[in-house]
């Protein structure tokens, strides 16, 4: 395998001025004290995959297309027997510009497909994944089946090794990877453009089937240049799956695309430090189960957008927006009586005494007591504290207030108002000069 | 300054500002537009009106080549749409665009100045404040970074709006830019749109409220997949043409009549 | 929307359309059932079990290239043998095609490796051995001479060790005579002589391991299958894949690896016809940016035999073969890596 690389990764490695040498001692002229030289390699050949998988990736699930890659990946076990068919030979450079030209031929016939039959997006991917992929083990059996020498194994192509990186395979990895993060960071602004508002960029003149079509290819030759390498499930797994946990955390697209190619450059080294200390796991799988790890965390735990952080805040604001209300069923109480109340008067069920604790924990409700001859003894009467009193009344003032600028600015009212009742600020109506 | 079904005399006289010959738009054998003949000579706020599925956002769609034509032409100054495209700023209708985009109102208003800008090139400070600039415009300034999904439906449409005011283009085109939109909101996007005819832009305005459009706009067009009338406004919305476009809503001729009467008496 | 009658035609394509459907659908139904009992009807039609269909000649259908040089030296000219896996091919990952199904349902015995060596055709033979005989001669070993790669996990590999696999040559004469009672003689005989013929060349190959100096002893390949190989002749094997070529080497194993390489010197490593080298190569990588060059050594005969007229087609001569070049680049200063252009991958070669 490494035999068919020398000449295009030394092109490679030559024009991105990395050093070539012949024992493939030093990848870039760094050696790690204590880190074994496979583990580097295959560090930095991962990592570079992984970072800009990570970012073609964010802009597939931006433009609503995650899984473009599945179906390249898939479509290329047709080109590789393919060409070997064609070809008689397996060498590298034949196998994988069959598998691009089945990765391209596969994605052109997904947008013809969506285009001509109207089909959805999902519907349409999974025609290509099933058809590229049954025409492709049809031609590896028949290509076992038929004897034909040197065409065993065809099929493992697809899952790479990545464990077995080589310098050069690394190298080249690097390069490629650098060229398509490049050209990303070049181009953001049109591939956000038409991702966000497609109409809008042809409206304005932009060509959207280019940049679409720019988008695919990049793909294309992330998932075939990572075959060899890294093999067809892996590619796309760090595809898919860092930019859906870099979601979780950022609102802003330069963000976003950043931490994808993070994330996915971070799996990669994490399944690299695991495998390399612990003999028996493969390393290419680990790989994806730790950008699996990092997704589910990220889906789970990320603070505004994750699951546990919106549960949570959603109950207390619940539990905020029944203490207020019981704050103003204790006051109304109050003033219907002789100022104190029972917490059976103000309260009913298991919110509402919840609700009832939190008072209690802020000190905004006292309770009574009664001096006898054996001292002080509480007696089952409660009071507004004095902090109790003034934040029962400043509430119902804040409240009244929005109700009457529902009443004269409804419109601007809806945009401001707020359930922890911030001060109201809207302005009375020109003309009139009454207070609030 | 004629706006008229009849295409301008050729001559000495300047190009229309917007020109529709002879358009016909159809969905499969259904027509949605037939044989409409429009001219716009002058920059003004123009109302496009007509009742529901009148073809009149196909009427956009088709100038801005968002939908192919079955026949006729569309001429912005004489040029065809793909020279004069950087001088048209289009509004679309809300639904086509996704909410959870991460992107701020702020950036999406920044994009409106990407056409400025060429391929490869960032935006500048240059393009930052006049973004900011048109967020301030349309009353959105201390909204700016908020994520638009987090924006109620109104400031969502002023964002749009935003958008195309970046653009700084000569020819507007708005798809109900008012729909959904409560009232004071509306204000404030005609307030917009008013200020652009006084900077001397053309501002084509496809509109569902027959009494606000009485008040508005300067010229309309009422549209029922056929060119019913166009011209000044008073002229343009009588009862008759309304009969013909909108058979049978009286209620609704009524209360137009009378917004129109009450312009009249006050202009 | 107001109704309009004029406009609304009732659409005469539908009835004709669900009738087309229904009739389409009651047509593949009904071939799917004709092919179906068709395939079966035909294979019936060629065997039956327990006597031959054309006297003299028994069909035997063998998994992997080993096997059916085994059957042919055994059966000799009152066999006709066909080998579902040609040359080169890797018996762990081979899935059977339709087309092998018919020849395995279309011979007389079906004689397999067995051990799990062919690991994707278990449930094709199983089914298969309810209908004719199905031998798996790996099964008929001495268990006590198998080597377990875990509970129950026995390492298929067995004809590594020849003095084993010679035992399975009476197990396949067994299995002819009893389906060719005419032949019995004969079969017993050829047995016999290839059980001898093993067992001589078990000495020699013992004989010739040895001449390499003790500490270079170690047989560094893609995949484990020379474990019995190591066993019998007194060499260290070690694997990057492990048992079955299905598994994935991780970062942990060929660190290890190289590590192995380096600490004893070791010069050559091998690559196997049957697998990628990948592996391999970056194993050579690895011990050269620590200063200790190995070359990439043999293209060994592992999981299948060479093909016909490259002098290993045969058990003995791929076997043979392996041990040359193991002797050769192992033994006393092994030869320049420029001097061996079939060992070393062609440039532009690649799995």
């Amino acid at each position: 395998m490494s035999g068919g690389l020398p000449c295009s990764a030394a092109l490679v490695a030559a024009a991105s001025g990395l050093s070539v040498s012949p024992t493939g001692s030093s990848l870039i002229g760094l050696a790690v004290p204590g880190v074994p030289y496979n583990t580097l390699v295959v560090a930095c050949g991962v990592a570079a995959v992984g970072c800009a998988a990570g970012v073609v990736g964010s802009l597939a699930l931006l433009r609503k297309r995650p899984l473009v890659g599945d179906a390249a990946a898939h479509a290329t076990l047709a080109g590789v027997a393919g060409a070997f068919l064609l070809t008689g030979r397996r060498d590298l450079v034949s196998l994988l510009t069959g598998a691009l030209v089945a990765a391209l031929v596969g994605l052109g016939a997904l947008v013809l497909v969506r285009r001509v039959t109207r089909t959805r997006d999902d519907a349409a991917t999974a025609i290509v994944i099933g058809g590229g992929f049954g025409l492709g083990i049809a031609l590896v059996s028949g290509i076992t089946a038929r004897g034909i020498p040197g065409g065993g194994g065809l099929e493992h192509f697809l899952l790479g090794h990545a464990a077995a990186l080589t310098a050069d395979d690394a190298r080249l990895l690097m390069a490629v990877s650098a060229a398509a993060i490049a050209l990303v960071v070049l181009a953001l602004k049109e591939f956000t453009l038409v991702a966000f508002d497609a109409s809008f960029a042809a409206a304005t003149g932009w060509p959207t089937v280019l940049l679409d079509q720019a988008l695919v290819t990049l793909v294309a030759v992330m998932v075939v240049v990572g075959l060899p390498a890294a093999g067809a499930v892996l590619v796309t797994a760090l595809i898919v799956i860092p930019p859906v946990a870099a979601r979780q955390w950022t609102d802003r697209v330069g963000n976003f695309v950043a931490l994808a190619g993070g994330c996915g450059a971070a799996a990669a080294l994490a399944g690299v430090i695991v495998t390399s200390a612990r003999p028996g796991l493969p390393t290419g799988p680990v790989i994806v189960l730790a950008a699996a790890c990092f997704c589910l965390v990220s889906v789970v735990a990320s603070p505004r957008r994750g699951w546990l952080g919106r549960t949570l805040r959603a109950a207390a604001e619940r539990r905020a927006w029944a203490a207020g209300l019981l704050l103003d069923t204790c006051l109304r109480a109050a003033e219907r009586g002789d100022g104190t109340f029972t917490v059976a008067d103000v309260t009913d069920g298991r919110t509402a005494r919840t609700a009832w604790r939190m008072l209690e924990h802020e000190g905004l409700v006292e309770r009574l007591h009664e001096h006898t001859a054996e001292g002080r003894v509480p007696r089952d009467a409660w009071r507004l504290s004095g902090r109790g009193l003034d934040r029962a009344r400043e509430r119902r003032r804040r409240a009244a207030d929005w109700a009457a600028a529902f009443d004269r600015a409804p419109a601007a009212a809806r945009e401001r108002f707020s359930l922890d009742l911030p001060e109201c600020a809207i302005a009375t109506d020109a003309g009139a000069t009454r207070a609030t | 300054m004629t706006d008229s079904a009849t295409p301008s005399a050729a001559g000495d006289r300047p190009e229309p500002l917007v020109e529709f010959h002879d358009v016909t738009v159809a969905y499969g054998r259904r027509p949605v537009l037939w044989n409409v003949d429009l001219v716009i000579d002058a920059p003004c706020l123009f109302g496009i009106i007509g009742p529901n599925g009148a073809g009149k956002s196909t009427l956009l769609k088709a100038a801005i080549g968002l939908v192919p034509l079955v026949g006729g032409t569309v001429r912005f100054a004489g040029e065809p749409l793909a020279r004069a495209r950087h001088t048209i700023g289009y509004v679309p209708q809300r639904e086509s665009v996704d909410w959870d985009f991460p992107v701020s109102a702020f950036d999406v208003v920044l994009m409106g100045t990407y056409g400025r800008l060429g391929w490869f090139r960032r935006p500048g400070p240059a393009e930052r404040a006049s973004a900011r600039d048109c967020l301030a415009r349309v009353g959105l300034a201390d909204v700016a970074d908020r994520q638009i999904g987090r924006l109620s439906g109104g400031q969502q449409q002023r964002v749009f709006l935003a958008r195309a005011l970046a653009q700084e283009a000569a020819i507007y085109l708005l798809d109900e830019p008012m729909a959904g939109v409560d009232a004071r909101s509306q204000e404030q996007i005609f307030d917009v749109l008013a200020s652009l005819r006084a900077a001397g832009r053309l501002v084509v305005v496809v509109h569902h409220d027959l009494r606000t459009a009485a008040e508005w706009f300067d010229r309309v067009a009422l549209i029922d997949m056929r060119l019913v009338a166009a011209g000044p406004t008073a002229t343009v919305l009588t009862p008759d043409n309304l009969r013909r476009t909108y058979s049978g809503q009286v209620e609704l001729l009524r209360e137009v009549g009378l917004a129109v009467a009450e312009r009249g008496r006050t202009s | 929307m107001i109704f309009e009658p004029s406009k609304c035609e009732p659409d005469p394509g539908v009835p004709a359309r669900r009738r087309l459907i229904r009739h389409a659908v009651g047509a593949s139904l009904l071939a799917l059932a004709i092919g179906g009992g068709c395939g079966r009807t035909g294979g019936d039609r060629t065997a039956s079990p327990g006597g031959t269909t054309r006297p003299g000649v028994v069909r035997v259908v063998a998994t992997t290239t080993v096997v059916a040089d085994l059957v042919r030296q055994v059966g000799q000219d009152r066999v006709e043998v066909d080998c579902l896996m040609a040359p080169g091919i890797d018996p762990h990952s081979y899935k059977a095609t339709p087309r092998d199904a018919d020849r395995l349902a279309a011979a007389d015995l079906v004689v397999a490796s067995g051990l799990h060596l062919e690991g994707r055709l278990a449930d094709l033979l199983e089914r298969l051995g309810r209908q004719r005989p199905v031998v798996s001669v790996g099964d008929f070993l001495p268990r006590d001479r198998l080597l377990f790669g875990g509970p129950e996990i026995a390492d298929p590999h067995v004809w590594f060790d020849v003095s084993l696999w010679a035992l399975a040559a009476p197990v396949v004469a067994d299995a002819l005579a009893r389906l060719d009672p005419a032949g019995a003689a004969a079969y017993d005989a050829a047995g016999r002589a290839v059980a001898a013929r093993l067992t001589r060349l078990h000495a020699d190959l013992a004989e010739r391991i040895a001449s390499i100096p003790g500490e270079r002893r170690v047989l560094v390949t893609a995949h484990d299958a020379f474990r019995y190989f190591g066993r019998a002749y007194g060499i260290e094997v070690v694997g990057v894949q492990g048992l079955s070529t299905e598994s994935e080497a991780g970062l942990g194993d060929i660190n290890r690896l190289v590590e192995l390489l380096v600490a004893r010197r070791i010069p050559a490593v091998f690559v196997e016809t049957s697998v990628s080298d990948r592996s391999v190569a970056a194993l050579v990588e690895g011990a050269a940016a620590r200063g200790h060059a190995v070359t990439l050594r043999g293209r060994l005969y592992s999981d299948s035999l060479g093909a016909p007229g490259s002098g290993a087609d045969t058990l003995e001569g791929a076997i043979e073969t392996n041990v040359a070049a193991i002797v050769a680049a192992l033994g006393d200063d092994p030869a320049p890596s420029g001097a061996e252009p079939s060992a070393r991958a062609a440039p532009g070669d690649t799995r």
